[in-house]
């Protein structure tokens, strides 16, 4: 992957946020098929990606994803720190 | 890839229109159902994935302070 | 049980900081309207729920407002750091500062502490479902007044975002009460007719 680190990070947020907004839909629309597929589709889709991050970044899921040496879940910086966050490219406000 | 439309687009009607057997003294939300859907990248800066039900929302600025009288 | 995902669901990076901002910010973290209020308030009321859509609902849509206190939170701390001392003592923040420093504490945007009182776990599940829909009107009301009281783009983004997620939600508790009074109206046929 040729991807930088905050472009992998962008992916991977968009594509968990698909995710979880079809899954709210899905919990009141259990016999949609459509969206079912949809869904994972997304997931196989941002399951690639997860494991191209852990594999050059770092860990992300807590208990699923592996590490280097030393231990490398503790690392900075941590998702509330401002060096953490991508640009998302914005519009107007 | 993810941007999805259904098969039939334009005879997909997003939501219930019609409610039946409803009765006093309860509130109905109608159903949503999927139709289509923005790119992720669009979905995040919109903050949901159904256009239908994406309030594109404008923020008041200045104005005076008025009630209704 | 909850695991930990190592980002942000809306990434939050906060060029300029505003002490006076992050005072009534604050009121989507510990205010009777806010994120916490609404985690604490659906993952309780799930366990008396009926129906798997309406439990699943509850279920996710609590989960998903952690998320977004730790949003609130992120914001909250980026607005008051590279700052002067000063600039925050001489702002409205610096009551909260006596007693906080730039902690993040759960409080509304008058100091109040959080309480339980803002929520209700009632076990009548059409009841908790209302009281569930009056919340998501609250909080995306309380986004609109934040809104309209800032300029910066980099708070404007995440504030849109967390209003937009609130129609979301309320449509969402709408459809799982559509689930709740079917189930209530079918039990209620069904025994009156055996």
């Amino acid at each position: 992957m040729e991807m930088s680190r905050n472009e992998m990070l962008k992916r991977i947020t968009e594509l968990d946020f698909f995710i979880i907004d079809l899954h709210l839909y899905l919990n009141t629309h259990p016999d949609d098929s459509e969206a079912i597929t949809l869904y994972n589709d997304c997931v196989m889709q941002v399951k690639e990606l997860r494991d191209q991050y852990n594999m050059h970044y770092g860990m992300l899921l807590a208990n699923n994803s592996t590490s280097k040496q030393p231990w490398q879940w503790i690392d900075n910086p941590w998702p509330w720190q401002k060096n953490y966050n991508f640009e998302l490219t914005e519009g107007n406000s | 890839m993810e941007t999805y439309t259904a098969a039939m687009p334009d005879k997909c009607i997003p939501q219930e229109t019609v409610l039946e057997n409803v009765k006093l003294a309860q509130a109905y939300v109608p159903f949503q159902f999927l139709c289509s859907t923005f790119s992720p990248e669009s979905s995040l800066m919109k903050g949901t994935i159904f256009p239908p039900l994406w309030d594109n929302y404008r923020r008041r600025t200045e104005g005076m302070v008025y009630g209704d009288e | 049980m909850w695991m930990y995902d190592k980002k942000l669901e809306y990434p939050i990076k906060i060029k300029n900081p505003d002490p006076k901002l992050a005072k009534l910010i604050i009121t989507q973290y510990g205010g009777p309207d806010g994120e916490l209020a609404a985690s604490i308030r659906y993952l309780s009321q799930r366990f008396s729920m009926i129906t798997p859509q309406a439990k699943a609902t509850l279920n996710d849509i609590g989960t998903e407002e952690l998320a977004h206190l730790e949003m609130i939170g992120t914001i909250v701390r980026q607005l008051t750091q590279g700052i002067s001392t000063k600039e925050i003592e001489d702002s409205s923040f610096a009551p909260y500062y006596a007693d906080h420093d730039t902690a993040v504490y759960p409080v509304s945007a008058s100091g109040v502490p959080f309480n339980a009182s803002y929520l209700q776990s009632k076990g009548d599940p059409i009841t908790d479902l209302y009281e569930d829909m009056a919340a998501e009107q609250k909080a995306r009301s309380t986004y609109e007044y934040l809104i309209r009281m800032t300029d910066d783009p980099d708070v404007l983004d995440p504030l849109k975002f967390l209003r937009e997620r609130e129609i979301v939600h309320f449509q969402r508790f709408g459809e799982a009460l559509r689930y709740v009074q079917d189930y209530l109206e079918e039990k209620r046929v069904f025994s009156i007719q055996s």
